[in-house]
């Protein structure tokens, strides 16, 4: 990165999160870190790796990787935001139109009015724009997770192997593999444990992602959508079988609670393993 | 053609002579020889004259010779019956009477005699010992050893068979040197399995699943002891060096017993086919049979000249000389009566009327049979079956020929002596009216290239014999019961077989390439060196042959990328059993993917990969028995069995080569013996770092009777990402089984999870179930051994978890060892043997009701150090060692008769707090209970017994180093703390978890769901097996062919959704 342009940027940004659109990074190709927690780190094929500090601008192509127990925060120039779990990868090109996420988790909010983002993980890819996600990627899985707006989850080179993902959905699945069905996912439960959101200050789409949740109650409600007793605590794609009440207070050691629901009028899946 | 009669009759009453003399001398002569199948370093062989020389393998050991052994040698002699012998270093050895009697002079050996084969019997001068049916060592001394590992034995005094003891599995009995003979007593099975150079330096024994039988039932046995006594007693005998002797190094030379000179050997050069090929049963062609012959005994057939000049059609075939080769074209035409005519001239074949009158066919065709004709099943292929039969100088097969069955035959044999080929324009030759076709050379090659192909025949056998005899077959084969290829020397496949029913047997080599693919539910490939293998997707259903996939090779299997197979039931009742079986290295590319179907069958669905030297997996190894029409009950099957002579290794470049063994019982069936997971490593097992090894048994709301072990044997280090061994038996029942064992000579070192599970809810275990982890040392992320026998859950034995660590565990997180449900248990106990553990979280040792827990001589160190024991009648030894804890050190048996007992001298160390808390706290006689660091521990007690330190004095045993405070009531003891009674684990260790692969088996399973009494959609406890098998679908790690399944699933979810509208599409 440049020096000049370093410094220039180290003395303006001095604000957290909440920083106006025009003091934001100069360039759209570029974002800055506007959060650091523990140890996050910048990694190039020119440069040695060097510790992130708030206010530090990523170019494109930069890798930024964070450690144990650490999490990170990227703001580009259109107000996409782009929190980053802890163990985790990440880099982009043009801009948000090419966010790559190498391993890990990512926690993305494309505001409206921005251009939109596309996110890569693996061999799928989401386009978002107006949307809040939480996407996660290790070798051989991925997971989506829509908190408002709407996502288009595809696989490149796979024509028609594309999937819309809806406000408290989440896809999981092996990149090398068909796209499959979505799960509903408790919103608020969620917002409640994850530390995407505890350990951040709030995100702008926080009154839709509310908003998305109070539907899901409203579902409730009239048994539209019912409380199963499968949770996945934290990251990985193990479902746990919960005891009784055991949902009802989640380990807020884990970094994500999902409860997936289901309206229980759909018809079973007769598909036998070996028929 | 009179000239060609004339010839014809002569040799016909030259093989017939030979006939009746050589089938009485070889049946007697091959039960009374042996073939050396293994040596190792300096094994000899010796006659009566003669000097004692070198033995190979496939060398022949008849009666007349000894066999003797030297300084750190073995050997392996397999008899005709399969009965298998196995000789120590410094043994001398022969045998009387076939393989049923031996005499030992000196040394050790191992006999392995099958199921219902008559006994056999080991002699020295002064003992006799007979196994029947079973495994067992022998080893003279003094003192002699009888020591059976499966199966039932007798031990007597030489002569008096009437003093004979019985013997039975796991125990042993000795003759001292004053000829005094020890009782049977118990020894440690396990220990010898793992120890004895008999077992360990050779191929996996056919009778290994019954001895591991033996080790299980000792392992409970010996758990339920100790937990009755509330003791460590071992009452097992340890042995170890019976079954190898070092010490006599001096050469020996056996005086042969034999009183007549050396006969000839029957085979002066045997196949090599090595070590020790599968047993041959291949079933016979389902060809018409022939009527059953006039009389038992005919008289040899004497052929004369019919009134109308053509030679008579019984007798042995003469040759067709010219022309050579013989060229069978479209214009062709043969009659089965039986006549061949081309280019207008005809000749004249033979009828073959089944072995019964005509004698073997090899005998009959070729003049001779030779032992690859014996080995290789050709004569039982052809068996009684009768056909036309022609035989040629040479062959060529250029066209399909016109058929006359007309007063014929329906089975054509088309007999060459040089060699068969195929050229232009050939076609498909479809023999039209022939039912089964035999092509077999007397000693040559058969090549049979793309330009014909073979369709519509009902069984087509192809018979390249000779030494140096070689099939090459690039000819597509299409038949619709069975396809049989036989080559001495080498075959190379690489054309498309479709049958039912497909057997090769292979001398050497074979090589299946190019774009050969094998359509047959059932498979037999026997090699005798070395199989090497495109590979392919074999997924196929059985509705005709059983669908047994038997792939043995006598050296290595190379399979170039996956190899993946699947059977499935379409209708039978017995078979889908599938092996592998390599004499050294099996070797896959890709994945090795197996799965098999237990469906509506009363025996079968096993999976067994055996192998002599490395199993090598460029991938993941996953296998699979189950039952997904949730029926199949019967005498017994589902058991998965990987034995691997030296290393297991599973790698790919993605670094996520794993190992998956699964097996999925049926539900609200009953197997009365199977379901049992064995898997045993010489060496090493190795994972890539982002791959888990996964051992589980799901039989959950089933009925096992006998079974439902998991046994994981490493002779040298586990290596591996997350690491799980689990036996569900949620709503199911277990006669006798149920336990879960790894044993690792080595390291255990799980990147992730080491987690070994018994989940009992609402489950029977009408005897004893056990945990057992022994290990060098063991490195984790986390270690979990837990029993769930909690919502009624019963166990009609002894319920353990018993941990032997002999080095370091060093676990980064928590480690926790715990049994719930303990009260449904008749007795319940956990056993830390020994080790150093270093726990980075809590260490936490729990049971919820009734038992023991037991430190025995083990060293702990943690951040939290927890031990407790809640029932009434709790019971907590602490025997020697230090536990030591950084934040808090507590040891609890709030009973209200419970008690904590320190039974050796014990260190509680580390800068926490401590807390003692039990109904009574004891410290037995001479005990000292060394407090480290400055502050004094806490004791909750109603029944100090010890001395000083507010003790009652009722023991000598007392406190040092900072002491104990005064003892207050236990009333005001502080809780146990977040992992107390009921709420140990959060639910985290203690609930069930399901590695989904996709939102879709996610949907899958709240499909299965049910509303719970809180409006909660809940998948029960008890039915996870639903939800399990669901899991199976779309996964990656199993089956192309389930993914396939789920993508037709999947599509048919879309459709659905596209009309909800939540799709674009």
């Amino acid at each position: 990165m440049n020096r000049q342009l370093s410094l220039v940027f180290i003395t303006t940004a001095s604000l957290a999160t909440w920083v106006p659109k025009q003091l934001n990074a100069a360039s759209t190709n570029e974002a800055r870190v506007t959060r650091v927690k523990n140890h996050v780190q910048f990694e190039d094929s020119k440069n040695a790796a060097r510790r992130a500090s708030v206010n530090d601008v990523v170019p494109e192509e930069t890798v930024v990787q964070t450690g144990n127990g650490s999490r990170g925060e990227l703001a580009f120039s259109d107000q996409t935001v782009v929190r980053l779990a802890a163990h985790t990868a990440f880099d982009f090109n043009h801009g948000t139109r090419g966010l790559n996420l190498r391993e890990g988790a990512l926690l993305i909010q494309a505001p409206k009015e921005a251009r939109g983002a596309t996110i890569r993980a693996g061999g799928v890819a989401a386009a978002v724009a107006g949307t809040t996600v939480m996407i996660e990627y290790h070798p051989g899985v991925y997971k989506l997770l829509v908190l408002e707006g709407t996502g288009r989850l595809y696989r490149p080179g796979h024509l028609g192997d594309s999937i819309l993902v809806l406000p408290g959905q989440m896809v999981i699945g092996n990149p090398d593999s068909a796209v499959s069905e979505p799960v509903d996912v408790d919103i608020d439960c969620f917002l409640k444990t994850s530390r995407f959101v505890t350990d951040f200050p709030p995100l702008r789409s926080e009154k839709s992602i509310i908003a998305e949740s109070q539907k899901q109650q409203r579902k409730k409600s009239n048994k539209s959508l019912v409380d199963t007793n499968l949770v996945i605590f934290g990251g990985g794609t193990q479902v746990s079988v919960t005891d009784k009440g055991e949902t009802d207070t989640p380990d807020h050691k884990t970094a994500a609670l999902v409860s997936p629901h289901r309206v229980p009028s759909l018809a079973p899946n007769a598909a036998p393993a070996l028929p | 053609m009179k000239k060609s009669f004339v010839r014809t009759l002569s040799g016909g009453l030259i093989v017939l002579f030979c006939l009746v003399r050589a089938v009485p001398f070889v049946s007697a002569d091959q039960s009374q020889q042996a073939r050396v199948s293994q040596v190792i370093q300096d094994v000899r062989l010796m006659k009566a004259q003669g000097a004692p020389r070198r033995a190979v393998v496939n060398d022949t050991v008849t009666k007349q010779m000894g066999v003797r052994t030297g300084v750190e040698s073995r050997a392996e002699l397999t008899f005709t019956d399969l009965t298998i012998t196995r000789l120590g270093a410094n043994t001398i050895f022969s045998f009387k009477q076939g393989a049923r009697e031996l005499d030992l002079t000196s040394g050790a050996v191992l006999l392995e005699v099958p199921p219902k084969a008559p006994a056999v019997k080991v002699s020295t001068s002064a003992v006799t010992a007979a196994v029947t049916g079973g495994t067992a060592l022998f080893a003279t001394g003094p003192p002699t050893k009888f020591m059976v590992l499966e199966g039932t034995g007798t031990f007597f005094p030489a002569g008096h068979p009437e003093k004979a003891a019985t013997v039975h599995g796991g125990e042993m009995m000795m003759m001292t040197a004053n000829g005094r003979m020890t009782r049977p007593e118990k020894f440690d099975v396990k220990l010898v399995v793992q120890t004895s150079r008999l077992i360990k330096g050779f191929p996996p024994l056919a009778n290994t699943p019954l001895i591991l039988d033996v080790v299980n039932l000792q392992i409970a046995e010996q758990l339920l002891a100790s937990i009755n006594s509330q003791t460590l007693a071992r009452d097992l005998v340890n042995v170890v060096s019976t079954t190898d002797q070092n010490t006599n190094a001096n050469p020996v030379t056996l005086v042969s017993n034999s009183s007549s000179p050396t006969p000839p050997p029957i085979t002066p050069s045997p196949p090599p086919i090595t070590p020790s090929p599968p047993p041959i049963t291949p079933s016979p062609p389902p060809i018409t049979p022939s009527p059953p012959p006039p009389t038992p005994t005919p008289s040899p057939p004497t052929p004369t000249p019919s009134p109308s000049g053509t030679p008579t059609k019984f007798g042995t075939p003469s040759t067709i000389g010219s022309p050579n080769p013989y060229v069978i074209t479209s214009g062709t035409v043969i009659t089965t009566d039986p006549s061949i005519t081309t280019n207008g001239v005809t000749d004249y074949g033979k009828i073959y009327r089944g072995q019964s009158i005509d004698g073997p066919v090899s005998m009959w065709a070729f003049g001779s049979t030779s032992a690859f004709d014996h080995a290789s099943g050709f004569n039982d292929l052809i068996g009684n079956n009768s056909g036309a039969a022609f035989k040629f100088t040479a062959l060529q097969l250029a066209g399909n020929p016109i058929i006359d069955t007309t007063n014929g035959e329906i089975n054509l044999g088309l007999i060459a002596v040089n060699g068969i080929t195929s050229s232009a324009p050939g076609g498909v030759l479809s023999f039209s009216g022939i039912r089964g076709l035999l092509l077999a050379t007397q000693d040559g090659p058969i090549t049979l290239g793309p330009e014909i192909s073979f369709s519509g025949l009902h069984d087509l056998t192809i018979y390249a014999r000779g030494s140096n005899s070689d099939l090459t077959l690039g000819s597509d084969i299409s038949t619709t019961s069975q396809v049989s290829l036989l080559a001495e020397r080498d075959m190379s496949l690489t054309s498309n077989i479709s049958t039912d029913d497909l057997y090769t047997f292979v001398g050497r080599n074979l090589s299946i390439s190019g774009d050969a693919v094998i359509h047959a539910p059932t498979i037999s490939l026997f090699v005798g060196q070395n199989l090497n293998w495109t590979g392919q997707t074999s997924d196929e259903t059985a509705s005709h042959s059983n669908g047994n996939v038997s792939i043995s090779a006598g050296q290595a299997i190379n399979v170039a990328n996956d190899l993946t197979i699947i059977r499935r039931n379409g209708g039978i009742t017995s078979g889908l059993n599938i092996l592998l079986s390599a004499g050294t290295d099996l070797m896959v590319g890709g994945n090795l993917s197996i799965a098999t179907d237990f469906s509506n069958l009363t025996n079968g669905a096993n999976i067994e990969i055996l192998t002599g030297g490395n199993l090598t997996v460029g991938g993941s190894l996953a296998l699979l028995t189950s039952a997904p029409a949730q029926s199949g009950s019967g005498e017994s099957g589902e058991n998965v069995t990987v034995s691997v002579g030296n290393d297991l290794i599973a790698h790919n470049d993605a670094g996520s080569g794993k190992i998956d063994l699964e097996i999925f019982t049926p539900v609200q069936q009953t197997i009365n013996s199977g379901a049992n997971l064995l898997l045993s490593v010489g060496n090493n097992l190795t994972t890539d770092a982002g791959g888990d090894t996964t051992l589980l048994i799901n039989n959950n709301i089933n009925h096992v009777v006998n079974g439902a072990n998991i046994s994981a044997l490493i002779g040298g280090n586990l290596t591996t990402n997350n690491l799980s061994l689990q036996l569900l038996n949620n709503g199911g029942e277990i006669g006798t089984g149920g336990i879960v064992s790894l044993a690792a000579t080595g390291n255990i070192t799980a990147q992730g999870a080491a987690i070994f599970e018994i989940q009992n809810t609402g489950g029977m275990m009408d005897n004893s179930t056990a945990i057992a982890v022994t290990a060098g040392n063991i490195s984790a992320k986390s270690l979990s051994a837990q029993i769930d026998n909690r919502e009624d859950g019963v166990i009609g034995g002894a319920g353990l978890i018993e941990m032997n660590v002999a080095g370091n565990a060093n676990i980064d997180d928590d480690a926790t060892v715990a049994f719930y449900g303990s009260d449904g248990a008749a007795a319940a106990g956990i056993l830390i043997n020994g080790g150093n553990y270093n726990v980075g979280g809590t260490f936490l040792t729990y049971m919820d009701g009734n038992g023991s827990i037991t430190f025995n001589n083990a060293s702990a160190h943690a951040d939290v150090l927890k031990a407790g024991v809640f029932g009434a009648n709790g019971v907590l030894n602490i025997g020697g060692g230090t536990l030591s804890a950084d934040t808090m050190l507590k040891l609890y048996a709030p009973g209200s008769n419970g008690e904590i007992n320190f039974v050796s001298n014990v260190t509680l160390g580390g800068n926490s707090a401590k807390i003692l808390a039990a109904n009574s706290i004891t410290i037995f006689d001479n005990v000292v209970v060394t407090i480290d660091g400055k502050t004094p521990v806490d004791v909750y007690t109603n029944n100090a017994n010890y001395t000083g330190f507010g003790g009652n004095g009722s023991t000598t045993g007392t406190f040092a180093g900072a002491g104990a405070n005064k003892p207050q009531p236990l009333s005001k003891a502080p809780p146990f703390g977040a992992a107390s009674p009921g709420n140990v684990t959060r639910g985290k260790t203690s609930r069930t978890v399901i590695n989904i692969q996709n939102s879709g088996q996610l949907l899958s399973l709240v499909d299965n769901a049910v509303p719970g009494p809180d409006g909660k959609l809940r998948v029960p406890a008890h039915n996870q097996r639903q939800a399990l098998n669901n899991d199976r679908l779309n996964i990656d790690r199993m089956m192309k062919a389930d993914r396939d399944m789920a993508d037709i699933r999947r599509m048919r979810d879309r459709a659905n959704r596209v009309g909800s509208g939540t799709r674009a599409f």
